[in-house]
C-alpha cells in the first residue's frame, strides 16, 4: 500500500515531500495500530488538522470495513452449509502459514544479536508460564529501552 | 493472576461476558466490555496487524471462551481476503460474529482509537517527538517478542488444525509460497479455498463428510 500512497500524495498532489513521508512511515510503524491507518491519520492531520486526521483514518478503514462486513453477513447467513464449512476448514492450514510468514517477516528485521535473543527467550518463557501477551509486549518494550 | 495483570485490567478470567443473556442491558454491558478489551488490544498492537492475533486470541478464546481456536483461525484467513489492514477486517469479522453489526463497529472502533489518538498527539507535536530515541529502543525490544508471540500462535493453531496429511501439505505449500516466493496472502488464501472447494465437491471425498462440526461457542459455564 505504501507505493500507492506515495504516488498519490507526493507525486500526485504534492501534499508532502519525500523526506517527511519517510518519517511518517517510520512513525507509523512504531506506533500501535496498522501502518496503513497510522499513515493516513498522520498525513490527514498534517494536511488538514484534526478533521483531516479523522477523515484520513475513516477513509482508509471504510472500504475494508464494508467488504469484511459484507463477508461477515454473508457468512452468517450461508455459513452453515456443509460446503462452506469445508472450505472454511480448508483455510485453516493457510492461516497457520500466514502467521508463520508474518513471524518470519518480523524476524527478518531483527538483528542477530544477544539482546534480541535474550528478549525472545524471555518472551518464550513468559508465554510458557501463561503470562498475558499484553504484559509480554509491555515488558519487551521496557527491556528494549533498558538494553538498547 | 498477579498485581500487574490487575493493574492492566487483565482480570477477565471470569467468563462474565455470557453469550446467552438476551437482556438489552446485558448486551450493552457486553459491548462496552468488548470495546474496552479491544481498546487495550489496539493500544498494544505493534509490529503489524498480525501482532494483534496473539492478543485477541488470549482475550477472546482463552480468557473468555467466546470463540474456539478453529473459528478464530478461519477468521484470520478470511480477514486477509478483504482489502485493507488485517487488524480492521479481523475486528469487523469477529465483532459481527459475536454481537452483530454493533459488535463489528465496537471492535473496529476499539482497535482504531488508540492508534488514532497516539498518532494525532505525535503529529501535533512532531518536533518534540522527533528526538525521542526511547521509542526506537522500545521498538527494538518489541520486535523479538512479537516474533515469538506470533510464532507461538502459529504453533498453537498448527497443533489444533494440522491433523491430517492434506492439511500439512496445504500448510507447507502456503508457507513456501508466502515466505519463499513472497506470494500475496490473498492469492494463497483463495488458492486454499479453491482447493478445499474442489475437495468438498469430489464425490465420496472424506472432507465433505467430516463429522466434527466445530461449534464456535462453547458453553461459557463449562470449565
Amino acid at each position: 500500500m505504501i507505493p500507492l500512497v506515495e504516488r498519490e500524495l507526493i507525486a500526485g498532489r504534492g501534499w508532502l515531500d519525500a523526506a517527511t513521508f519517510t518519517e511518517i512511515i517510520a512513525v507509523a510503524e512504531m506506533t500501535p495500530g496498522p501502518v496503513a491507518v497510522n499513515s493516513a491519520t498522520f498525513v490527514g492531520y498534517r494536511v488538514a488538522g484534526l478533521p483531516g486526521g479523522l477523515a484520513g483514518t475513516a477513509a482508509v478503514l471504510v472500504v475494508p470495513a464494508l467488504v469484511s462486513g459484507s463477508l461477515a453477513v454473508v457468512l452468517a447467513r450461508y455459513g452453515g452449509s456443509g460446503r462452506i464449512m469445508s472450505i472454511l476448514r480448508g483455510l485453516r492450514p493457510a492461516a497457520c502459514a500466514l502467521l508463520l510468514a508474518a513471524a518470519v517477516t518480523v524476524l527478518r528485521t531483527v538483528p542477530a544479536e544477544p539482546r534480541s535473543g535474550l528478549i525472545a527467550l524471555l518472551a518464550a518463557v513468559a508465554l510458557y508460564r501463561r503470562v498475558h501477551p499484553l504484559l509480554v509486549i509491555a515488558g519487551a518494550a521496557a527491556l528494549g529501552v533498558v538494553l538498547f | 493472576m498477579d498485581w500487574a495483570e490487575i493493574a492492566l485490567g487483565l482480570d477477565g478470567n471470569r467468563a462474565e461476558v455470557g453469550r446467552n443473556e438476551g437482556d438489552h442491558l446485558a448486551r450493552r454491558r457486553r459491548l462496552w466490555h468488548l470495546f474496552v478489551v479491544f481498546l487495550r488490544i489496539g493500544a498494544f498492537t505493534f509490529g503489524g496487524g498480525m501482532a494483534m492475533i496473539p492478543l485477541i486470541h488470549e482475550e477472546l478464546v482463552v480468557r473468555r471462551r467466546l470463540l474456539d481456536d478453529e473459528s478464530f483461525v478461519e477468521a484470520i484467513a478470511l480477514a486477509q481476503c478483504a482489502p485493507g489492514p488485517i487488524a480492521g477486517n479481523l475486528a469487523v469479522l469477529l465483532g459481527y460474529r459475536l454481537e452483530g453489526a454493533a459488535g463489528a463497529a465496537v471492535l473496529l472502533l476499539g482497535v482504531a482509537l488508540p492508534a488514532f489518538l497516539v498518532i494525532t498527539a505525535i503529529a501535533a507535536n512532531y518536533a518534540a517527538w522527533r528526538s525521542q530515541t526511547w521509542a526506537v529502543k522500545a521498538f527494538a525490544g518489541l520486535r523479538p517478542a512479537v516474533v515469538v508471540l506470533v510464532a507461538a500462535a502459529a504453533v498453537r493453531f498448527g497443533r489444533a488444525t494440522l491433523q491430517d496429511r492434506v492439511s500439512w501439505v496445504v500448510f507447507a505449500a502456503a508457507a513456501v509460497l508466502l515466505v519463499g516466493f513472497r506470494a500475496h496472502p490473498v492469492a494463497v488464501v483463495c488458492a486454499a479455498a479453491a482447493l478445499a472447494g474442489i475437495r468438498a465437491s469430489w464425490p465420496g471425498s472424506p472432507s465433505g463428510a467430516e463429522g466434527e462440526v466445530t461449534g464456535d461457542v462453547p458453553d461459557p459455564q463449562a470449565r
